[in-house]
């Protein structure tokens, strides 16, 4: 069973090299990572660190350009949602890994026809664990509100989710145990949880729609 | 004076070992207990919290032992994984062994090696100084006007 670190944020962007981040995640249990600012797919210590490229995208065009000029180069394209025509957009153009940032948008902005349009295209939703440890209030409630709505759209339309610390340091990361722990807050149990652990692999190694077998 | 509780009616306690990152800092017992209790509170209320019965039993540079009530023990390391700081300070806290009596779990738990003396290292140009090195990893600083700047890295990216 895989276990990925969906996003986590180096040096010079954070304060940890990735060989330091590579001896850390591999005690506490993982197996790959997502890392921001690193120029390719490279492997250290056992743990696998694939290339991923955020878009905070406030626009459509912002994407469409910003997924053009990356070229494919990107292992992982990560994009932030936003209102619920802008996400709707993003899960429907191809390119997209992963949908981050659903706990800090309104409620309304990822229903049941994002949500099957994830399922539809094979989009993975992030669940940003760093927004459960670090935020306090009513902003984690709020967010804790969010993500478990999501579980709950997870489970009806069957779209991939994903886990990441948002790291910036090896004091943002935690065990994969303690990831699981926490993921029961908001309502997964102990397998869904493994699942959501290795669902970057899910969506990055996804079958292609038609693929030749032998020629 | 009072007659101790039959072993029958005692409460049964769990002791936990975490491994506190940076392996460097030098946790103080209250205020570990503080920052749990907090983490707990948030996620279980009070009444959990109190059912939960969390002290802090020993703390040491690297390492946290800490006690709660039988049947408690996931919820604690569920709390444990929500601490972010101690007494202002950014830490986390990660932990390893979970036992029924401290016997036994400093028999398993491998005691934090003695500081070293401190070094100066140059790193891009700039100097840092070295506050912890674990097999690999190492912990350094640079000390500014306004503030201290972390830096965590293994000992191959010194070398190059």
């Amino acid at each position: 069973m895989f276990s990925t670190d969906a996003t986590i944020h180096p040096y010079p962007a954070g304060d940890t090299s990735l060989r330091r981040f590579a001896v850390e995640l591999r005690s506490l249990g993982y197996d790959s990572a997502v890392a921001t600012g690193i120029g390719e797919r490279c492997e250290y210590e056992g743990i696998a660190f694939l290339k991923g490229t955020i878009i905070p995208g406030a626009a459509m065009k912002e994407v469409m350009r910003a997924i053009r000029e990356d070229r494919g180069s990107s292992d992982v394209i990560m994009v932030c949602a936003g209102d619920l025509g802008f996400n709707r957009a993003v899960l429907t153009y191809p390119g997209v890994h992963i949908l981050k940032g659903v706990h800090a948008v309104h409620r309304s902005a990822f229903d049941h026809v994002a949500a099957r349009s994830a399922a539809d295209r094979g989009v993975a939703v992030d669940i940003d664990l760093s927004v459960m440890t670090c935020l306090k209030g009513v902003r984690r409630q709020r967010a804790v509100e969010r993500l478990t709505d999501v579980v709950r759209l997870s489970r009806k339309y069957g779209f991939a989710l994903t886990v990441s610390s948002s790291a910036y340091s090896v004091l943002g990361l935690r065990s994969t145990r303690a990831v699981g722990h926490l993921l029961t807050l908001i309502g997964l149990d102990a397998s869904e949880a493994a699942a959501v652990l290795g669902g970057v692999r899910a969506v990055v190694d996804k079958p292609l729609p038609v693929e030749v077998l032998e020629w | 004076m009072v007659k101790p509780r039959p072993p029958t009616m005692r409460t049964n306690w769990r002791y936990i070992s975490a491994r506190v990152v940076p392996a460097w800092y030098r946790p103080d017992p209250r205020e570990v207990y503080y920052a749990v209790i907090d983490a707990a509170t948030w996620m279980w209320g009070d009444t959990g919290t109190a059912a939960m019965q969390p002290v802090v039993i020993e703390a040491m540079p690297g390492l946290v032992v800490i006690r709660c009530a039988r049947g408690h023990e996931d919820a604690l390391e569920m709390a444990l994984a929500a601490v972010t700081a101690v007494n202002g300070c950014s830490v986390a806290i990660h932990p390893q062994r979970t036992s029924g009596t401290l016997r036994a779990l400093r028999r398993r738990v491998p005691v934090p090696a003695p500081e070293e003396e401190e070094e100066i290292v140059e790193l891009k140009g700039e100097s840092y100084r070295i506050l912890g090195k674990s097999g690999q990893k190492v912990d350094l600083v640079k000390d500014g006007i306004k503030k201290q700047v972390s830096l965590y890295v293994t000992q191959e990216d010194l070398e190059e």
